[in-house]
């Protein structure tokens, strides 16, 4: 029998090794006294806040017991958080710790809140990505004259340029003197041949 | 702030051949199974002292309250520290010992684990392999 080497491994490591798979309860748990301790709050504080007692605050930061959807709310807005909860996690999106100050001060900037300027970010990036909806907005009066010529009633793929440095190709239609771009159009933030490049 | 960080060592020949005690992980992935509950928190705590702006001031807030306790003279001049997930539970906690690498305070090598019911708690394990990983990785 051979005796493998052994190295030293993070936890985090050995965790994905065994594909642990946290509860969603575990990872609020931890949210929440990471938010506490941040916070400067003690249990004793945050069951003030909570009008209730330090011991109901250390079951819950013990998974004792299962919390209610409305204790987790409460503690949330304790802790000046707001609860969202959704059955399809898959499409649940965490932002790094790291960045959530930055995005809040771009929600600010922006006048939105923050849930609303993450999902017009998000939304806005996967459109771009899928080329889907986005395209069907935009109006023949912001395309500039297409260099190639093109038969009338047709679709044709073509470059057009957008006049701020942004290239599509993109099916258009000649029609009435109408360029109209449809929705399977592609964007690129450069012209393709100088993508090509990079 | 950098806080602490949480390794372990696998069973089978350290990287300088030395042949080492039964693995830990594989302490800590029986505990997962049979102890499921436990285990997880075992997992926020460790998860907790290990997050970059709190992770230290959870470290105190856990040493304070007794869920880590250190264990002195456990094993020679030594000194071993213990985690109770969660700090008492009548059917029983896991006790998982560490050692503070010497070469780095806030690095937290995880020795043993065990599931303990009213026992006395078994720290030769430990020691075993606390004097392994003194000698391959932490001189």
């Amino acid at each position: 029998m051979t005796t493998r080497n052994t190295e030293e491994i993070t936890f985090e490591e050995f965790l994905s090794s065994i594909e642990y798979i946290p509860s969603a309860t575990e990872d609020l748990v931890i949210e929440a006294v990471n938010t506490r301790l941040e916070k400067g709050l003690t249990q004793k504080d945050l069951a003030a806040k909570l009008e209730t007692t330090q011991s109901v605050v250390s079951r819950f930061e013990n998974l004792g017991r299962q919390p209610t959807i409305k204790f987790v709310e409460r503690v949330a807005k304790a802790l000046g958080l707001r609860f969202r909860a959704t059955l399809d996690g898959e499409f649940m999106y965490l932002v790094p710790k790291s960045i959530q100050q930055d995005v809040r001060v771009q929600a600010e900037r922006s006048d939105q809140s923050v849930s609303d300027y993450l999902s017009s970010q998000l939304t806005g990036h996967l459109n771009r990505v899928f080329a889907r909806s986005e395209w069907k907005l935009i109006t023949s009066e912001k395309i500039s004259q297409p260099t190639s010529s093109i038969s009338p009633d047709c679709w044709e793929k073509l470059d057009v340029d957008f006049g701020s440095g942004a290239f599509f190709t993109c099916r258009i239609s000649h029609n009435q003197n109408t360029w109209q771009i449809r929705e399977d159009s592609e964007k690129y933030n450069t012209h393709p041949s100088i993508r090509a490049k990079r | 702030m950098p806080s602490y960080l949480v390794v372990l060592i696998s069973g089978g020949k350290s990287k300088y051949g030395n042949k080492l005690s039964s693995s830990v992980a594989k302490r800590l992935r029986e505990l997962q199974s049979s102890h499921g509950d436990e285990f997880a928190i075992l997992r926020k705590i460790l998860n907790t002292i290990q997050q970059e702006n709190t992770g230290v001031k959870a470290y105190d807030e856990y040493v304070s309250n007794e869920v880590i306790k250190k264990l002195p003279k456990a094993c020679g001049k030594d000194t071993l520290w213990e985690i109770r997930a969660p700090k008492t539970r009548r059917s029983g906690v896991i006790r998982a010992c560490f050692h503070k690498a010497r070469n780095s305070e806030r690095k937290l090598v995880l020795l043993d684990a065990e599931f303990k019911v009213k026992k006395e708690p078994n720290l030769s394990t430990a020691c075993k392999r606390l004097k392994e990983y003194i000698r391959d990785y932490d001189n």
